[in-house]
């Protein structure tokens, strides 16, 4: 109750902060709308059903993307974090992967893949894998070499030992990783649709703010965008703190 | 100090409010104003008379110091209608649009007397009338800009709905690599572009252009409200200045190509090619009656207006009248 | 009162090992032990004591199949097997109590039958019973970071014990703990041992521990180590806690400390002498 009390505070400071920029400034609505006029927008796209279609396909985006992302991450970080050999073959690609910019990879990736939910799943993810893979293999590296010889000591396998040791020492900082690839999630369906969609939220922003002009629809779709990001860090946190003993 | 960073300034140390002081406009020294114009595309040969008007002093023989900032197109019309830079170029359609959601700005001078997006596909492969356009797969940028205002001009033109066809998008404007790759029957794109870039990759091609089927008005010169308001003739003084400089790159392109290469240093690379297209932009500039010196042809705005509204585009609360400001 | 082990019972249940010529090298550099050689007796209690650093910890994980010997020859029970990690009849309970922070009490204990892949309930039900018998019936649920330092190496032991191997080896597993829960400890381990005889071998520090504890006492030289003596503990069982009372066990005791100084000539005392 005090934990949703405090996040309500801080809201209404954030939007009471908004307002008072745009009073100051004398902004035009094309420039920066108030809060209320991005609220009654978004009343108006929830209304006629535009917000809900566009948001519909982003979160398919998101999720599939997420979890295609997190999952390569993983498994790649433990073989990373497992084999010195792996981690000096394969890292100076993942780091080069990380450095290309995926705003100029992405339409190619979209060619590529078919242009389709397919292209733009494989882009989320891509933006996904880079974080989640350094933290698995940090985490990993970090294993308590105690507990592994404890385990060596019982005959458990390799196998064994990543799947009973190694990984669970691992979550805290793996989950620090999939907080920022959650996050990282969400900019990732939007570049991919940028890339070449015809719905969703990033397509709706392009929608309003090239094809109509309407910058409360931009900010409306840019506020829902915030908010997926907000509940699926929440989403992953409650994961966590479920998972992870502190 | 710009009042909007004084007013973030005030707030960010918690101060009291403080009213915004004048807008900010063109302002000079001994006659020469400065202004800014901005341009919604990279810099490429097609803004030939703007760097030409620059180098060769037609700006400075009207009084004008041009400074020339490239923007994200839709913050062109933002931009100036806001007056933080006085001139910008914007489609036609896009004016009509902008001004409908209420941003104050008018078209005040033509650029391309055609209209310049045509559907282009492969040799033999692009329909001669819009009933053509049946069941194909379309690549375009988007669900905005002229091109799409084009798209379904054409289609509405041949009795066509979007549910006759197949729209791809290529928000990166790379619709042309999905017609090289098969993806796509037909894609918009400029007719001074696309094309040219199809055949230098050996692809021979087609056009099905918009003037005749569904006239619409091309990109011309936008200012806002309050430029308009506060010095119309520095509007005048720079439409007729980019005339003079639009005329003289059609009677000499090769003076544009090499205007062009002092401000853009990659054209260098591909002179021929640059030429090319400076050509085949000069022709969309002319028109069919040779060049209109930025005349505005009301007419065509009025019938492309309707086209507008019928599209559902704009809903007509901001009369035509409103949407254009011509000079002569 | 006394008992005596009844030897051919714990021939039975313990297992014997034979190490002979044992070397091990570290990076071809530092050499823990050089040419130990030691016959343990299947079903007898064996401690090693010696100075710091003198190889009692490699000499165990020898023994646990941890590290493989240099040179030498190492084997385990009438087949002469070479010792290897996963031998299910060779536990080694640490110096550290080494318990994984995420698993409850039940769940650390029972850790070596969820590698074998025993059944659940079966599983659970051994856990139950090894935490029974050492006393740890209440903290089955509990983490280990909300147990003392006693309970945790309790905890240790009952996992070194569920898979009731027939050889124990204990890297001064109480070495951590205050001198009065060592020594019930002492008496548990006794016990146990009495309970079920099986063959023991204890790394200790504490001369008195390993009076009072082991059939045999090797003390060991300085690294690199080796064999210094072997003392024998003839004390009946099960043995007092305070042990000097008894006139033999202070013979015993003078000889194990008489050769602890002699191979350490520095003069330095590191091992406890309480």
């Amino acid at each position: 109750m005090k934990r949703i009390g405090a996040a309500l505070l801080s809201l209404a400071v954030f939007l009471a902060f908004w307002k008072l920029v745009t009073v100051v400034g004398g902004y035009p609505n094309y420039i920066l709308p108030a809060p209320e006029v991005v609220a009654e927008r978004g009343v108006r796209a929830i209304a006629s059903g535009t917000l809900a279609l566009h948001t519909g396909v982003t979160l398919v985006e998101i999720v599939l993307g997420f979890a295609v992302g997190a999952v390569a991450a993983v498994a790649t970080g433990v073989a990373l974090g497992k084999s010195v050999l792996i981690e000096r073959v394969l890292s100076p690609y993942i780091v080069a992967a990380q450095a290309v910019p995926i705003l100029a990879l992405a339409p190619l990736l979209n060619i590529w893949f078919g242009g389709g939910l397919l292209a733009r799943v494989l882009i989320c993810a891509l933006i996904v894998f880079f974080p989640i893979a350094i933290a698995t293999m940090v985490g990993i590296r970090s294993t308590d070499p105690l507990l592994a010889e404890m385990l060596r000591s019982l005959g458990a396998t390799p196998r064994q030992l990543t799947t009973r040791l190694e990984i669970p020492s691992a979550l805290p900082v793996i989950f620090g990783g999939l907080r920022v690839g959650v996050t990282l999630a969400v900019i990732g369906a939007v570049v991919a649709e940028w890339a070449g969609a015809s719905t969703g939220l990033g397509v709706l922003i392009n929608i309003a703010n090239q094809g109509l002009f309407d910058t409360p629809l931009m900010f409306v779709a840019l506020a829902t965008l915030a908010g997926i990001g907000v509940i699926f860090y929440g989403l992953v946190v409650l994961v966590e703190r479920r998972l992870v003993a502190h | 100090m710009h009042p909007r960073r004084f007013a973030i300034l005030l707030l960010a140390v918690v101060l009291a409010a403080c009213s915004p002081g004048a807008s900010p406009g063109a302002s000079g020294s001994g006659g020469i104003s400065k202004v800014t114009l901005l341009l919604g595309f990279r810099p490429d040969v097609q803004f030939a008379p703007f760097y030409l008007a620059q180098q060769k002093g037609y700006y400075a023989d009207a009084g004008l110091d041009v400074t020339i900032e490239f923007k994200q197109s839709p913050d062109v019309i933002r931009l100036v209608a806001d007056g933080q830079a006085q001139f910008g170029v914007a489609d036609a359609t896009d004016v009509m649009i902008s001004r409908t959601s209420g941003i104050p700005v008018k078209y005040v001078s033509t650029l391309y007397d055609r209209f310049p997006v045509a559907i282009i596909g492969r040799a033999g492969e692009v329909p001669t009338s819009p009933q053509g356009l049946k069941g194909k797969t379309i690549g375009t940028p988007g669900k905005f800009g002229s091109s799409w205002a084009a798209l379904l001009a054409l289609l509405r033109a041949g009795g066509l709905t979007l549910d006759d066809v197949t729209i791809r998008e290529y928000p990166q404007f790379n619709q042309a690599d999905g017609l090289a790759h098969g993806d796509v029957d037909l894609i918009t794109g400029f007719r001074n572009n696309e094309p040219l870039r199809l055949r230098d990759r050996g692809i021979a091609v087609d056009e099905l252009t918009v003037d005749r089927i569904a006239p619409l008005p091309g990109p011309g010169i936008i200012a806002g409200d309050s430029t308009l308001a506060s010095s119309p003739d520095l509007v005048r003084r720079f439409t007729e200045a980019t005339a003079r400089a639009q005329a003289a790159v059609i009677a000499d392109p090769d003076a544009g190509v090499a205007a062009a290469e002092v401000a853009v240093p990659t054209i260098r690379e591909d002179r021929g090619a640059a030429l090319a297209v400076l050509r085949a932009t000069a022709e969309l500039w002319k028109g069919e009656s040779g060049f209109g010196q930025g005349r505005i042809d009301l007419d065509r705005w009025r019938a492309a207006y309707r086209t507008m509204r019928d599209l559902g585009f704009i809903d007509g609360s901001a009369p035509v009248e409103e949407m254009v400001a011509p000079q002569d | 009162m006394t008992t005596t082990i009844d030897r051919s019972n714990a021939a039975r249940l313990g297992l014997a090992v034979r190490i002979e010529g044992l070397s091990v090298t570290f990076s071809g550099r530092t050499q823990a032990l050089r040419d130990f050689t030691l016959d343990v007796e299947p079903g007898s209690f064996i401690a090693i004591i010696g100075p710091n650093g003198c190889g009692k910890s490699t000499l165990l994980r020898v023994l646990a199949g941890l590290l493989p010997p240099t040179a030498g020859h190492v084997s385990l029970g009438d087949a002469g097997i070479e010792p290897h990690a996963g031998d299910g009849r060779v536990s080694l309970a640490f110096q550290q109590p080494r318990l994984v922070p995420w698993l409850s009490t039940l769940d650390n204990v029972a850790l070596p039958l969820t590698l074998r892949g025993t059944a659940n309930g079966e599983r659970r039900r051994r856990a139950e019973e090894a935490l029974e018998r050492i006393g740890l019936s209440d903290a089955a649920q509990r983490r280990p970071r909300e147990l003392s330092g006693g309970m945790q190496q309790r905890a240790a032991l009952a996992r070194a014990l569920i898979t009731d191997p027939p050889l124990l080896l204990l890297d001064e597993p109480f070495s951590a703990l205050d001198a009065l829960t060592r020594e019930a400890f002492d008496v548990e381990l006794q016990r146990l041992w009495l309970d079920q005889p099986r063959t023991v071998i204890l790394v200790t520090h504490s001369v008195s521990e390993a009076i009072g504890l082991a059939d045999r006492i090797v003390v060991m030289t300085a690294r690199p180590g080796r064999v210094a003596r072997l003392v024998e503990v003839d004390l009946a069982r099960p043995r007092p806690t305070e042990l000097s009372a008894l006139p033999r066990a202070a013979d015993i005791e003078a000889t194990v400390r008489e050769t602890l100084a002699s191979v350490h000539p520095a003069g330095l005392t590191p091992w406890v002498t309480a």
